[in-house]
């Protein structure tokens, strides 16, 4: 039975999706831009449900260099979790805010920001390739 | 990697260092392994007892999302990481509790501009509003700003909030204040630091009452 105790840990991973610096928050993005249940996005990270909770409350890494990747296999090692379905959930995220913050269409060129959002995805996919895979799990 | 630890406050000290040299998964295993105990031992205080119990999880909550977010603002020379979150989760329920609490007033206000007046309920009326001028007349929007304008001492600013929610646990407050020792010595020392406080308050108060209050 849950406790008030262990309900705190689940409310604080629900509160991270609230806050850019969690991982939970780009899941959040992440599951709403595929229009995912919780279920269906831990499965495809290849981890339990209740996986998730350690995994959102854990920092969200940024950026493109070598501490992106090494911070990308810890959380994947920590959650048993895919690390490079991890970066590909990083990098839609980031894709997802980088739309949201331009001006609604019309108002500017939308090209260069698709071409971003392929760009990231792309990158993500190549900076865990050859060893990320097989380390985080 | 796994680290043998003998307690909250060494598990916290760990992970504290761990989560500044830029471990991510630190602030997870602060969630897992820390917020648990803190709800449980916060849960113990009067002012937790009092409240919903949405809130005070809400309490410890924001103060694990605080502490993450700004990390730089727990100093482990002062206190350590299960004492700071309570700490904060504790100013934290407060302001919560504040927040509801003038909801509330404003809704009651509502009802007394419609209910018929007598006696009893202008004289509380009366009694209420002079309470509320001589607590507006502390600088703070606040309880929590105003008692910190009183007295600088982080301690001594949440010895304050505890006695003013009515707290009788000694345990409480010996923990606020790090004693230890023999239980008649602690009472003792508790209760020390109590009438400081008081006094000042009551000095604070008398010099409001004159006008001249923070000379």
């Amino acid at each position: 039975m849950a406790t008030p105790e262990s309900n705190v840990t689940e409310r604080a991973a629900q509160r991270a999706k609230g806050h850019p610096s969690f991982v939970g928050y780009a899941l959040s993005l992440y599951q709403q831009s595929r229009g995912q249940s919780e279920a269906e996005l831990a499965g495809w990270l290849g981890c339990p449900i209740d996986t998730m909770s350690r995994l959102s409350l854990c920092r969200r890494p940024v950026g493109t260099d070598a501490a992106f990747r090494f911070d990308v296999e810890a959380i994947a090692r920590f959650a048993g979790i895919d690390a490079e379905r991890l970066v590909q959930v990083l990098r839609t995220a980031e894709g997802i805010e980088a739309f949201r913050s331009v001006p609604a269409a019309g108002d500017a060129d939308s090209r260069p920001l698709r071409f971003a959002a392929r760009q990231a995805g792309k990158a993500g996919s190549d900076e865990v390739a050859g060893g990320g895979k097989g380390e985080g799990s | 990697m796994a680290v043998a630890v003998h307690s909250d406050e060494e598990l916290g000290q760990r992970l504290h260092e761990r989560l500044v040299a830029g471990d991510p998964t630190a602030q997870a295993r602060v969630a897992e392994e820390i917020l648990p105990g803190i709800l449980e031992t916060f849960g113990r205080y009067r002012i937790a007892r009092r409240s919903d119990e949405q809130l005070v999880t809400d309490a410890v909550v924001d103060a694990f999302v605080d502490y993450v977010e700004r990390p730089a603002a727990f100093d482990p020379a002062k206190l350590n990481l299960p004492a700071f979150l309570r700490l904060a989760a504790h100013r934290n329920l407060l302001n919560l509790r504040e927040k509801h609490a003038t909801q509330r007033k404003y809704e009651k206000a509502v009802e007394l501009a419609h209910a018929d007046r007598n006696d009893i309920w202008e004289e509380e009326l009366i009694e209420r509003d002079e309470r509320d001028t001589l607590l507006a007349r502390i600088p703070g929007d606040t309880l929590a700003e105003k008692v910190a304008s009183i007295l600088p001492e982080l301690t001594d600013q949440n010895l304050c909030m505890l006695m003013l929610e009515g707290e009788r646990e000694t345990s409480v407050f010996a923990e606020l204040l790090g004693l230890s020792g023999a239980p008649e010595d602690v009472r003792r020392e508790v209760k020390r630091h109590k009438d400081r406080i008081a006094k000042v308050l009551g000095r604070y108060r008398k010099n409001l009452h004159h006008g001249d209050a923070g000379k």
